[in-house]
């Protein structure tokens, strides 16, 4: 199986563009609650698989994941993350409703939550893809709960069967106001991700 | 009334757009994927469609090819989070006259109805 490893030079390039990505599919979101959203603790790292976990927070309780696949000369996964409660706050943001409202998600509010992943999504693809020149498409995001190992297994599986090691590009995403708090958790495909490097160096 | 159809893959999109569409005294019908909208087209006969791109089964540039087909005339906005140059580039090039990136500013969404009515 193959390996991942980024030079310093490599690994200066995909932050700078990462960066502006994370940072765009959070004027996202703030577009959709109406509120700021600030990014904390942005990295990039290479990882082996059996690191992954241990690299997200130390939660095995039930997570709701809103999960997409980016499509085009460059494909990765996209996972935004969610405590429940936080989940359910986030959907009374998008309805304008007072917190506290939503306490079960109903096919409203998961069509909501998942607008959140096809929103930041999109921005983040598309910041990309206009830095590198080229098309990247969202997929229609779907939405699932379960343990972080869980659904990280769901989206990891055809990586998982070709390299021994995973790019992570994980930001924490925090509402000024304190009331909703995620994780947003970009996985690149490996073999793509020489290419897309090379692009934006060239266009630097 | 000018009738408006409105499609999107999302119900929370569609009911946004329902309610900010019917407070402003217009009606509205609603398909869920391209395949729907390019029928409602034909059953509805709308004034107006405001169409999403990225939807499962077809997505909205195939719609939009197929109602253009139907309807050379169809007043037809982009309702997309995918505001990529090549998207739009296309979505024009296929007949789209407008188009509106998520997540909208209410006023935007209004403004580009209004234009495609004239």
């Amino acid at each position: 199986m193959s390996q991942i490893s980024l030079d310093p030079v490599d690994q200066k390039i995909l932050e700078r563009a990462v960066h502006l990505g994370l940072q765009h599919a959070a004027e996202g979101l703030s577009g959709m609650i109406g509120r700021p959203v600030r990014l904390e603790a942005s990295r990039i790292l290479v990882l082996p698989f059996a690191g992954v976990r241990s690299a997200l927070p130390p939660n095995e309780d039930v997570m709701l994941g809103v999960s997409l696949t980016l499509n085009g000369e460059w494909s990765a996964q996209v996972m935004l993350l969610f405590e429940p409660h936080m989940a359910n706050d986030l959907v009374d943001l998008l309805l304008g409703q007072t917190l506290g409202t939503t306490t079960t998600l109903d096919d409203l509010a998961r069509s909501a939550l998942a607008e959140v992943g096809n929103v930041m999504g999109a921005f983040f693809a598309g910041t990309i893809a206009d830095l590198a020149g080229t098309l990247f498409v969202p997929s229609t995001p779907e939405l699932s709960e379960g343990s972080i190992t869980t659904l990280l297994e769901n989206r990891l599986a055809d990586i998982a069967s070709r390299f021994d090691s995973v790019l992570l590009i994980e930001t924490r995403i925090a509402e000024d106001q304190g009331g909703v708090r995620g994780y947003f958790i970009v996985l690149p495909d490996p073999m793509e991700l020489q290419r897309l490097i090379a692009v934006l160096r060239s266009r630097e | 009334m000018p009738k408006i159809l409105v499609v999107d893959d999302a119900q929370f999109m569609r009911m946004k757009c329902r309610t900010l569409l019917k407070q402003a005294g217009y009606d509205v019908v609603e398909a869920g994927d391209g395949e729907q909208a390019v029928e409602m087209y034909k059953t509805e006969s709308p004034d107006a469609v405001l169409l999403d791109v990225t939807m499962p089964k077809m997505d909205g540039l195939q719609a939009l090819e197929e109602i253009i087909k139907i309807d050379p005339e169809a007043r037809v906005a982009m309702l997309t989070a995918t505001g990529q140059q090549a998207v739009v580039k296309e979505a024009i090039a296929a007949g789209a006259r407008d188009f509106v990136v998520k997540p909208f500013d209410d006023a935007r969404v209004l403004q580009a109805v209004e234009n495609l009515l004239e």
